[in-house]
């Protein structure tokens, strides 16, 4: 070996061993044991008692109310949220992308929320429904309900006020908005940018034809950007599964059996309950879930060019 | 669809636009102003002027900078991620460069290999980090107890949980795959004549790598750290099971127990105002450095 | 410049040195400076412990200045000793981990899941220390000093592991210079209680405050109800989690008098008020009524108007019920454990000990205005009223009875936060009715008797002058 080839080497080995050895015992190995303590009763005070899938099998099953519960809030929350962003964010990048002025303006701007930490953005939105004084919501549900009154619409209020937006039974749907209002600046970005690569010569085509602007948009801009739509759909399904932080901080970093999700109801179970079998095994059901939806999107992607 | 014709569908889109602008941009000023109202005046109403501007101000602020030790919470988050940061380079840099430039079938593994590890969700590494921090210290205290007590910590024990260093190592390994996943695909985009030319010139291996490809990347290494930091910055979870002392909670988790106290004493003012600290300065970091990251999702967004 | 460089020795060697130097300073600075190395147990010879205190309706004066006493006493025993002591409302967030993670603090009195944590022995039984003289009164053991009662909550396989501070009733607060100004007087019956309560929504006020994010301060009312109506073997049988007692009728009752009860009368917005914001709005006379432990007093202390004059009363006597209307709902609480893990377990039950002297005690009683379970160190006469009114209960009272069940204290972790709060909360709003909120605890008991992982503490036997079993 040259000395050359020998400096080369030792660069190699230098430059991978140490990024390697950190990630195989801090997130590989971790990760294969997360499976073994899932399939173990343990209090994680004693030691851990070989069960077999037992725990695995009750939970994909939904034998436990709570996991019925939690799994419904994460439907919720995967499903809602991604419909609302995602039709908002392609129209948005549609309307900004058709040469309004200003756009630069809105895209910054929207963007914003996104890099802020969900224990802010969820701080900030407690606030905001708050039934104190100054929750801003209620104020204005207060407000819509005087002037009907005064309008003579109605005598009696028609809207139930304070409401609780930040009550465990309704929670869920309430952080919908939040994540609406945090993302959708985002995949705004995202799908402006793969419009950017749409040549203008499609369109004009088919505004020669006379085709409307929603036929453009559904005809045109929708296919040749589908790849990115659906990497974002599935963003946003994984993110709806993995969601922890935001109903952590608006609990009170509690776990309530109203608004578990899969997230919480792992942390209360380990935490709380000293059912450290148990709760991994919940996080190995998550993982399982994340593998297949992110397997499935590989199938999704189309395979062959656009022709045009 | 010229430029400037205003029809009615047009006005109809403007005008959602502008409603979504005033939805993302009002919250904060709202949050802004009544921090500077005492508590008082904000259970009795969301909007108003403050009676006494700057009693109120001040009042609010130094209960949160001062006394539930905001500025610790901050000092604390800037430690553990420009700590990260730079261990995290240190590691990702030269892995990427050497895995973008080789071609073999186990550089294509070792790639892989870790950048499947993008894959892993937090709650799956929850219990096993848990339990091996637990152990690992037993471990590190019974083999440096000696050389501990030689140095005057005779009881003392080595423990990576509830500690900076042990934070630390872990967001360095949860950065590692994303890191090095895109900082080898921008290295594979730098010509390989280059590199030939200055390995003829003489240099090492790391030499070439230091001072011939590192400032070539830097643009790809700019926008890598920018949102590795946001990331760091704002981790909660992680940061909530292995930080139990107030001295080394980082910002999020100082901000969510605040907001627990301020609930519980019904002290608002507090609460705005500690929003406020919390937000600013991502505000003011994200008007000097939107360019790249809103650049760094065009790309991405364009590779695939 | 592109230099030529050298493979071995030279710069090169140089440069690795120098990164290599460095590296360790930064290691070592950090690690030193960080959190890596962390101490208990002893610091430069002298024992230390560390106490965690729940910092709920008490507050940390006490608990200071007992352990500056303490400070004071070991010094002049030539027998110095670390004290660090700290409080957190939330501190069951901090310990948890802890615990897990196999360093907890010496001793702390949070809520913590006390039955795991003595089946997993983690806890230090307290017996070596409980049949040690006195530290104030030699003559008797440290255990004699006790009320009657107060300690067995705390005892597994005859050996106790929990010492308690503090002897609680659950009553029914009211302001009697608000009563005063209607013409108002505590009842004596249900049915006097409901009238009352009418009479108060025609003043405007709200009959009862509630706190409605934690409605496990409804379930002592729930329970007492219970108890006025039938006695309180009923009762046991739940607590002793039977099967079928959540199924009975008469508690299905208890359970429908306790919701109408609360439709009616229950402050309008409840559901989302916190504790604390309840309790102010008890203060601040909007309403007239709340239902809460002994710690009202002092929690809310700053928050009383003036003129207002703290009053209690137990639950009304439920017209033809065969429960005795003395009998209190009344646990013991503030309950410090000791874990084995700890630094210096030994040293933190002297701390213990010294923390339940009659002096201490009394000064406990003085400054956070509840009852102490050590014998004799309840002083009437430097009481507040309310307390007094409190204690007259407690003197009346013929036996007690308690919940094991709803409280995050309780025999069953996560139970009352999973199953009985979310329960009690839909029962009082009237989105569940009472037969389905006696279903659902059965059915969630029957997954717990039927789960042999899950320890059951041995049933309690019904209380000493309870009423004689019924007839029929």
């Amino acid at each position: 070996m040259t000395a050359l080839e020998r400096n080369q080497l030792r660069f190699t080995v230098m430059s991978l061993v140490p990024p390697l050895m950190l990630f195989t015992f801090w997130i590989a190995l971790p990760s294969a044991k997360a499976f073994y303590f899932a399939l173990t009763k343990w209090d994680g005070l004693s030691e851990p008692e070989f069960i077999g899938p037992g725990h695995l099998a009750s939970i994909a099953t939904l034998q436990d109310p709570l996991v019925q519960t939690a799994v419904k809030n994460n439907l919720i929350l995967m499903v809602v949220p991604a419909m609302l962003i995602l039709s908002l964010a392609l129209f948005f990048a549609s309307v900004i992308r058709s040469g309004l002025r200003g756009g630069s303006l809105f895209r910054v701007t929207f963007f914003f929320p996104n890099i802020l930490s969900a224990v802010a953005i969820s701080v900030l939105w407690m606030l905001l429904y708050s039934t104190s004084g100054f929750g801003v919501f209620n104020n204005f549900l207060e407000w819509f309900n005087q002037s009907l009154i005064g309008l003579g619409a109605r005598s009696e209020p028609l809207l139930k006020v304070p409401f609780a937006f930040t009550d465990s039974s309704i929670l869920v749907w309430s952080i919908v908005p939040m994540m609406v209002w945090t993302a959708t600046g985002f995949y705004m970005l995202l799908f402006f940018a793969s419009m950017q690569s749409i040549p203008e010569s499609l369109y004009e085509a088919a505004r020669v034809d006379g085709a409307s602007t929603f036929s453009q948009f559904w005809h045109i801009t929708l296919p040749m950007i589908r790849d990115t739509v659906v990497t974002g759909l599935v963003f946003l399904i994984i993110a709806g599964l993995k969601i922890f932080d935001q109903i952590w901080v608006i609990e009170q970093q509690q776990a309530r059996p109203d608004s578990n999700t899969l997230t919480t109801l792992m942390y209360s179970k380990i935490f709380t309950e000293y059912r450290v079998g148990y709760g991994t095994a919940i996080a190995v059901v998550l993982f399982l879930v994340i593998l297949g939806f992110t397997l499935a999107t590989f199938k999704l992607y189309r395979k062959e060019a656009l022709e045009y | 669809m010229g430029r400037d014709r205003l029809n009615p569908g047009r006005v109809v889109c403007l005008s959602v636009l502008i409603a979504w602008l005033f939805a993302v941009v009002f919250p904060f000023v709202w949050v802004l102003q009544t921090s500077t109202r005492s508590t008082q005046e904000i259970f009795r109403s969301p909007f108003g002027i403050p009676s006494d501007f700057w009693g109120s101000l001040k009042a609010n602020y130094t209960k949160a900078w001062v006394e539930s030790n905001f500025s610790d919470y901050f000092a604390n988050s800037l430690i553990v991620v420009l700590s990260t940061m730079v261990l995290l380079f240190i590691l990702a840099c030269p892995a990427a460069y050497t895995l973008a430039r080789k071609r073999s079938r186990t550089s294509r593994f070792l790639l892989i290999y870790i950048v499947s590890g993008m894959m892993v969700p937090a709650p799956l590494l929850l219990v096993p980090l848990f339990f091996q921090y637990k152990d690992w210290s037993a471990k590190l205290t019974e083999w440096f107890s000696p050389m501990l007590s030689m140095i005057g910590y005779e009881n003392a024990t080595i423990s990576l949980a509830d500690s900076q260093p042990g934070l630390v190592i872990l967001y360095t390994a949860l950065a590692l795959p994303f890191t090095i996943f895109v900082l080898t695909s921008f290295f594979r985009t730098l010509p390989t004549s280059l590199y030939e030319a200055g390995i003829m010139d003489g240099c090492s291996e790391f030499r070439v790598f230091w001072s011939v490809m590192l400032p070539l990347a830097r643009p790809g290494l700019i926008t890598v750290a920018i949102f590795n930091f946001i990331g760091l910055w704002n981790e909660y979870f992680f940061a909530l099971v292995f930080i139990n002392s107030d001295k080394y909670k980082t910002l999020p988790l100082g901000l969510a127990s605040v907001s627990i106290q301020a609930n519980y004493r019904s002290d608002f003012g507090l609460l705005f105002a500690g929003l406020v600290i919390v937000l600013l300065p991502t505000l003011l970091v994200y008007i000097f450095l939107q360019s790249y990251l809103v650049r760094g999702i065009t790309v991405g967004a364009l590779k695939g | 410049m592109l230099t030529r460089g050298v493979l071995i020795g030279g710069r090169y060697t140089q440069r690795l040195a120098a990164l290599v130097l460095i590296t360790t300073i930064l290691c070592t600075s950090l690690i030193a400076g960080c959190g890596l190395i962390q101490q208990s147990g002893e610091e430069d010879g002298i024992p230390t412990i560390e106490v965690g205190v729940f910092d709920g309706g008490f507050g940390l004066d006490w608990y200071e200045s007992t352990r500056d006493r303490f400070l004071k006493t070991r010094q002049s025993q030539d027998q110095p000793i670390r004290v660090d002591l700290w409080g957190d409302p939330r501190i069951l967030d901090k310990l948890r981990p802890r615990i897990l993670r196999g360093s907890p603090p010496d001793l702390s009195n949070a809520p913590l899941p006390f039955w795991k944590l003595v089946t997993s022995d983690a806890l230090l039984p307290l017996d070596e220390w409980l049949d040690s003289p006195a530290d104030d009164a030699p003559e008797t053991t440290w255990r004699e000093t006790f009320l009657p009662g107060a300690l067995s909550p705390y005892e597994y396989m005859g050996q106790v592991y929990s010492i308690p501070l503090v002897y609680n009733i659950w009553v029914v607060w009211y302001d009697q210079t608000l009563f005063e100004q209607h013409g108002w007087e505590p009842p004596r019956t249900w049915r006097e209680w409901e009238e009352l309560c009418d009479s108060i929504l025609e003043a405007g006020i709200a009959p009862i405050a509630f706190q409605g994010k934690y409605s496990q301060y409804a379930a002592p009312t729930l329970w007492s109800t219970l108890q006025r109506s039938v006695g309180v073997r009923k009762l046991n049988r739940c607590q002793n989690f039977e099967q079928g007692a959540f199924l009975d009728p008469d508690f299905i009752q208890a359970a429908d008098r306790i919701q109408k009860f609360a439709q009616k009368y229950f402050q309008e917005g409840y559901v989302s008020m916190s504790h604390t914001e309840a309790q102010m709005e008890f203060c601040n006379r909007r309403a007239a009524m709340v239902f809460c432990g002994l710690w009202l007093e002092n929690e809310m202390k700053n928050a009383f108007p003036d003129d207002f004059r703290l009053g209690c009363f137990g639950v009304p006597r439920i017209e033809g019920g065969r429960g005795s209307p003395r009998a209190l709902f009344a646990n013991a609480g503030e309950s410090f454990l000791v874990f084995r893990k700890g630094g210096n377990p030994r040293e933190a039950a002297q701390f213990l000990k010294f923390m339940t002297t009659a002096d201490n005690a009394t000064e406990w009683v003085r400054s956070v205005a509840t009852v102490s379970p050590i014998r004799g160190a309840t002083p009437r006469d430097e009481v507040s009223e309310a307390l007094r009114m409190a204690l007259d209960l407690i003197e009346q009272a013929d036996y007690t009875y308690d919940d094991r069940l709803t409280f995050s204290s309780g025999i069953f972790p996560s139970f009352g936060n999973e199953v009985m709060t979310p329960a009690i909360s839909k029962l009082l709003s009237g989105s569940m009715s009472p037969e389905d909120f006696g279903q659902t605890i059965e059915e969630a008991l029957e997954k717990i008797r039927n789960n042999p992982d899950i320890f059951k503490p041995p049933p309690r036997p019904i209380p000493r002058n309870a009423e004689p079993e019924p007839s029929t």
